[in-house]
């Protein structure tokens, strides 16, 4: 119950994943505008949203605009960051 | 009786509890309606509702207070809520010496999609905000529209919407409308509020 997945943990063991997801974990729910004043690339972003939506860590709701798409943290991404500190 | 008031007690304890665990988990991110209108908000009380309301059963069961004492129905129900966080705390379930599952990871996962299931409300929530927002502003003149599009938001955004409007082949004056709404909600309502006046 308290093992985290190794993919899991090789995927945030990766500095730009852990930030993302971190700060979606902390926010909640963030649109894309948000994330990217972490100073990361448009498409570096969408690149580690797309390897947190795999593992199910967040969720998305798109919009007619992707800068307004809202992704937020999930059930099992609540237990993730329980289990992990940053 | 007492029993009777009791259980409606835990009952109405479990609401309370419910209500604040989901909330404060979802910060301010998600309003009270769209932490308690969901099915999985629903599990997550009906759980606390089974699980309270048995401890305070077996709490009048067990606990004798003498005939004089007032309000013994409160104090089934308080040691019958607070016994049912000490359950939680320290029972597991075992199969063949192994950890199944103990209830305090039962209730968390309940509690987790049941914020999960808040965020997604809330989510829908503020677009439906946005499109009734953007359906204000498709009343006024597209020119007018276009203006306070280049004043808030620049002259760049408006050739960017036009050129992903003809893109996308869509509605050009819906977009700039819906972006607005998105953008800078508080003063597109400014405007609209404005207008009707």
């Amino acid at each position: 119950m308290n093992n985290i997945d190794v993919d899991v943990a090789l995927l945030l063991g990766e500095e730009a994943n852990r930030q993302v997801f971190n700060q979606i974990l902390k926010n909640r729910k963030v649109q894309l505008r948000e994330l990217i004043e972490t100073g990361y690339s448009r498409e570096r972003i969408k690149k580690v949203l797309t390897n947190l939506k795999k593992y199910n860590l967040i969720g998305e709701k798109a919009s007619t605009f992707d800068e307004f798409n809202t992704y937020y943290i999930t059930a099992e991404g609540l237990q993730i960051g329980r289990k992990i500190s940053f | 009786m007492d029993i009777l008031v009791a259980v409606l007690l835990a009952v109405a304890f479990s609401i309370l509890i419910s209500v604040i665990q989901v909330k404060s988990s979802c910060g301010s991110k998600a309003s009270y309606r769209a932490c308690t209108l969901t099915g999985s908000f629903l599990l997550y009380l009906l759980i606390l509702i089974i699980g309270n309301t048995a401890t305070t059963l077996l709490a009048s069961a067990t606990i004798t207070f003498a005939a004089a004492a007032k309000f013994a129905w409160f104090w089934y129900a308080f040691i019958g809520v607070f016994g049912f966080e000490i359950l939680l705390k320290n029972m597991n379930l075992t199969f063949a010496d192994r950890d199944v599952l103990s209830i305090n990871d039962w209730i968390t996962k309940a509690r987790d999609n049941a914020v999960q299931s808040a965020l997604e409300a809330q989510i829908n929530l503020d677009e439906q905000v946005s499109q009734k927002l953007a359906n204000d502003l498709l009343k006024l003149p597209e020119k007018e529209l276009d203006t306070y599009i280049a004043n808030m938001l620049g002259h760049d955004v408006l050739h960017r919407l036009q050129r992903n409007a003809k893109k996308q082949n869509v509605d050009f004056k819906l977009i700039k409308a819906l972006f607005l709404a998105k953008q800078e909600p508080l003063k597109a309502v400014a405007i609209t509020r404005a207008r009707r006046r």
